[in-house]
């Protein structure tokens, strides 16, 4: 082969490779945004309330922007807690997540991992989480808060 | 072995695509409002007036009182307080009604109903007062009063503070 063929096809190879590893980094991006906190509002001592994942007003909303499979966990607290350290058990049911794609929407636990698939056609997904509170009957009055964490790790394209 | 090099470079690349993980939090927050309950039952009864004596029930004795069980600071107050009691179409026999608050055993210092605040705070928990009622009807206004039974009403304010 003639060192002039030789250079051609390398150089071929390359804008190739360049054409194809340019996509591959757009399907290795994954975006999560909060979009809404989980809100009980006022709560009455020893009445336990419930905030279905369905609510559209206190329920948590995020989204995860991306294409491919990926792994949902969370990081959920077991209570809420008061400046003053006192705490409201929380309680996260089988069915407190709820896990939407393209107006197709599922359930889920959100103490397990889940697995979900974003289609490229899709781009995205809408988790939302609900939970029991269970002020105790002598529970203080005060506000209270809890960080709840979600992680999304991408397992395949 | 340079250009070999690259052409592997290239090819892991391909096969082995970027993956990418993110997290994001959100907050679950809640209000517990104030609450308090008040309990008890039992009237504040002078029984027999005497008409040579002061009739007089001390507001920290016991004789009648009303729990309030509250998860808040608040404060007591009285109103409505009748400045006499009635009976029909009689005189009204006039009464100076007097209340105390206790908190773990202690008790306040007595008030005129009429103008009593107590100012009562919240523990750890559930807190549990105790209120406590009395009055005197002077043995003047009873020697001058027509026989009968004679009552009167007054409520119990609490407000969250």
């Amino acid at each position: 082969m003639r060192p002039r063929t030789m250079q051609a096809m390398w150089v071929a190879l390359a804008v190739f490779v360049a054409l194809i590893t340019g996509p591959g980094a757009a399907r290795g991006q994954v975006l999560v945004t909060a979009e809404r906190d989980l809100d009980f509002g006022l709560l009455s001592p020893g009445a336990v309330t419930a905030v279905a994942a369905t609510d559209l007003i206190g329920s948590a909303q995020l989204r995860i922007a991306g294409r491919g499979t990926f792994q949902v966990s969370f990081q959920l607290p077991a209570s809420l807690t008061s400046p003053n350290g006192d705490e409201i058990p929380l309680v996260f049911g089988p069915a407190d997540g709820m896990l939407t794609i393209r107006h197709k929407a599922s359930s889920f636990d959100p103490s397990a991992v889940q697995s979900i698939r974003i289609n490229p056609a899709e781009q995205e997904a809408q988790v939302n989480l609900g939970a029991r509170a269970q002020p105790g009957p002598a529970q203080p009055a005060g506000s209270y808060s809890a960080t709840i964490v979600m992680m999304v790790v991408q397992t395949g394209t | 072995m340079f250009r070999k090099l690259m052409l592997t470079a290239a090819v892991t690349m391909l096969v082995l695509p970027g993956m990418a993980s993110a997290q994001s939090t959100v907050t679950a927050t809640a209000t517990v409002s104030p609450a308090a309950t008040v309990g008890g039952t039992g009237d504040l009864a002078f029984g027999t007036l005497s008409a040579g004596t002061d009739n007089v029930i001390d507001a920290t004795s016991g004789a009648t009182t009303r729990t309030l069980d509250y998860n808040h600071n608040v404060t007591i107050s009285f109103t409505n307080v009748p400045a006499a009691l009635v009976s029909g179409t009689s005189t009204p026999l006039p009464v100076a009604l007097t209340c105390a608050s206790s908190l773990a055993g202690t008790w306040s210092a007595v008030q005129p109903c009429s103008t009593a605040s107590f100012d009562l705070d919240v523990g750890a928990a559930l807190t549990q007062a105790i209120l406590g009622f009395g009055g005197t009807i002077a043995a003047a206004d009873v020697a001058t009063a027509a026989a009968g039974d004679y009552a009167a009403t007054f409520d119990i304010t609490i407000t969250a503070r």
